[in-house]
This record gives C-alpha cells, structure tokens and sequence, in this order.
C-alpha cells in the first residue's frame, strides 16, 4: 500500500514538472519562432523516409491500376491537359485584373502589368495531423531555397506561405488557419480588409470592412502586394456571405476561398523578388 | 531493462501515429472523423505504464506533436497529454483497464479534455478556431469508438510481441 502510495505520488509530482517544463516551452517558443521552426527540421528529416515509402506506395499503385489496369495513355493525357488548364486559369485570373487596372489607369492615363510569377512546384505529401492547424507539408526545402515567408500558389490562386522548411521539406500555412492573415482588396471596388481563416477549409473572413463600404456575395477579393508577402492581384476567393453585425464599426464578410484545400495535390512555391519584375 | 525498451518502442509507435495522422488518415477519412491514434496511446500508456517513465514518454510525444503541427508553439500538446496521462494514471487502479467500456469512456473523456487544455493554452499565444464543439467532440467520439481495438493492438504490439523479443534479449545475456 505505502509503495503503492509512493508511486502515485511520483507519478502525479513527475507529472507535474513536466506539465510546468511544457509551459515554459510553449511560453518560449511563443517569444523565439525559431523553436518552432528548429524543431519542424528535426521531425521532418526524420520522417522522410517514412513519407517518401509512403509516397512511392501510393504512387506505384496508382500508376499500375490507371496504367496498366484502367486506360493505357489516358493518364499522361490527363495530366498534359490538367497542367495546361492550371496555365490557362492563372492566365484568366490575371487578365481579368489586367481588364480592371486597364480601365481605372486609362482615366489617369497610365499603364500598369503584371507579370507571372517564377518558382518551384511542389507536391502536397501531408497534411495537420491535429485537427487545430491548418497546415500542409510539401516535398520541397532548403536545398530548393526554400525559406519561412514565401508564398506558395496555385493556377486558382492563393493556398499559403512557407512558415518552416527542413533540407527537403516545407510546411505551408493555410489561407484558412486562423493564425494566417492576408492583406487584401476586393477587385471591383477596391475595398480592403484582411483576410484571415476561421479553422473552416471551405471558409475565411474579410475583416476591417467598414460598415458603409459597399460588399456583395460573388466579389472577387484579391492580394493587395501591401504585406510583402504575396504578389498583386492573385486570387484569394470570393464573398460568399455579407452581413452587418448588431454593433461595431465593420461587417461580417465570408469568404469562400478560391482553392479547393481538399483536392490540393501540388502547388506553386514563390521564390521571393521572382514574383514581379 | 524491459521497462525502458518498452518505453522506446511505444515512442516509436507514437513517431508512426503521428505520421499515419497527418497522411493516411487525412487521406482516407475528413478531418473532423479522423481518430486521435496518438491520444489513445497516451491513455493506453497511463493504465498500462503508470510510472514515471510513463509520464517522460507521454510528454516527447507531446513535443513530437507539437514540433510536427503547430505553427507556431511548442508545448502546449506536451502539457494536455502530460495532464491527461497523469489524471488517467491516478485512476487507473480504481478502473477494470481490461473492459472495453473503460477504455472508451477513458478515451472520450481524455480526448475532450486535452483538446480543452490545448485550447486554452494556445488561445494565449495565437489566434484559433472557435470550432471547439466539431474537432473536439466528433474526433473524440469516433476515438471512444475505436479505443477498444485500439487497446488491443497497442497491447499486443508493446506487451507480447516486445516481452518476447525482450526475453529473446536476456536469454542471449
């Protein structure tokens, strides 16, 4: 009984000063990002063999069942026209904004452009294993100059940005993490706010819309370049709900985002000052 | 000597939890449904391993989670298992560990109950989700479900198959 006794009260007092040395690590690596980060390369690195079996598993089943044992050649085809239609969307994304700046420039006749946008392409290899982060792990890293700050995209618009990169693996923030917060305009009426994600892959606010600026459901809303983050003009998503709450200065502005997080497979990662010339 | 293979070979389980989370699962099932595999070890470990070795094995595997998902902080994952561990292994002797229905509502209790930790810790530091009642509940419900089988494989995978290679490794002493 007495030892009994003792070894629940060393199990409750180690306990205890390993809950205390857990709130000094949280409270620190909230001071010193780099924490966060440092420890993200050592687990990364070690998991990679592990993810890169389960790639090559994955992957060597799928390409014998679509090409041995479904459609000979119709999945190269498959993928040739995938890419050339994530070319074709980014291309219209971009010239609808072209459209609009043409014409407000025109009247104080000047000429602005954008360009596209240079990087390195990416595959999507996991994902959060919590529920609470909205993150995603990609298959490129340092020894691709990856760094924490870039943007990651996609043909229909914005996915993230890298916030830890091992030697060969990045982890990507999603536009729909509540830590992640882009500064962005609407396209028609040149409204800005922030957008930032509310833990919902198929949603994300507008804030710091004031409550006289005029928003409607289907307005596109896209990257104001003001953050020094991500490129002018890409595609964040669009309102999907506007409301007016009972008090305070701003609206409620849902958005939907313009990337379909679930069906992500690969993305486009922005080396930073390749973005525009 | 056992004691501590053990403990190694429940941190390397609890390495490929956490990876099995953050791809097959996500993979297979949506978000919100995906059991916690990496909770039901840390209560697994309270009733099985109520020790210290326990307690230091529980809190790696908190870091581990922590460095693998959170954006930004390190810790908070290390301090809800730590607790859950702790409160489980207290009680552990008052509970028939070896019934299904213990380990389920063991589970859902422990899930409920770190996810509350975590939240509070990290609404301190960042920005989160108000979708508590969602990732919480359904993620603990569909973990209380699957903790009896759960339980087996740990117990199958850590006891017999490890006690057998141990006493493989005293023999060859």
């Amino acid at each position: 009984m007495a030892a009994q006794l003792n070894s629940r009260a060393q199990v409750a007092a180690a306990s205890f000063v390993l809950f205390c040395a857990a709130l000094f690590l949280t409270a620190f690596s909230a001071r010193n990002p780099y924490v966060s980060r440092l420890g993200f390369v050592v687990v990364a690195e070690v998991q990679r063999p592990f993810q890169s079996l389960y790639s090559g598993a994955v992957n060597s089943l799928v390409a014998l069942w679509e090409d041995y044992l479904w459609l000979i050649g119709v999945r190269q085809e498959n993928r040739t026209l995938k890419a050339r239609l994530l070319a074709l969307e980014a291309d219209n994304s971009r010239l609808i904004e072209f459209a609009d700046e043409n014409r407000r420039l025109r009247d104080l006749l000047q000429i602005g452009q954008l360009t596209g946008h240079r990087g390195v392409a990416a595959n999507v290899v996991g994902y959060d294993p919590t529920n609470w982060s909205q993150t995603i792990l990609l298959d490129r890293g340092s020894k691709d100059d990856i760094q924490p700050g870039m943007p990651v995209l996609v043909g229909q618009g914005v996915v993230g940005q890298i916030i830890a990169a091992s030697y060969s693996t990045a982890r990507a923030l999603l536009i729909t993490d509540p830590s992640s917060g882009i500064d962005a305009i609407l396209q028609g009426s040149r409204v800005r706010g922030v957008v930032q994600g509310v833990a919902n892959i198929n949603s994300c606010e507008l804030l710091y819309v004031q409550r006289d600026e005029e928003v409607k459901v289907g307005d596109r809303i896209i990257t104001s370049g003001m953050d020094d983050v991500f490129p002018k003009g890409l595609l964040i998503g669009i309102v999907s709900e506007v409301g007016l709450k009972r008090s305070g200065m701003f609206q409620s502005v849902e958005v939907k985002p313009a990337v379909d997080f679930r069906k992500l497979e690969n993305a486009l990662i922005v080396h930073r000052g390749e973005g525009e010339n | 000597m056992s004691r501590i293979l053990r403990a190694g070979m429940a941190l390397f389980v609890g390495l490929v939890l956490i990876f099995l989370q953050g791809t097959i699962l996500h993979s297979l099932l949506p978000a919100a449904a995906a059991p916690n595999l990496l909770l039901a070890l840390v209560v697994f470990l309270a009733f099985y391993e109520p020790t210290v070795l326990g307690a230091v094995v529980v809190f790696i595997l908190g870091v581990l989670l922590d460095m693998y998902s959170s954006p930004l902080l390190v810790g908070p994952w290390a301090a809800a298992y730590v607790t859950v561990f702790a409160a489980v292994a207290l009680l552990s002797q008052r509970l028939f560990v070896e019934s299904p229905w213990a380990a389920a509502i063991s589970v859902l209790v422990a899930s409920v109950a770190s996810d509350l930790i975590y939240l509070l810790l990290v609404m301190e530091f960042q920005q989160t989700g108000s979708h508590f009642i969602s990732v919480a509940f359904v993620g603990a419900i569909v973990t209380a479900i699957l903790s009896p089988a759960l339980f087996a494989l740990y117990r199958w995978w850590l006891f017999r198959k490890w006690w057998a290679l141990s006493g493989a490794l005293k023999a060859g002493d």
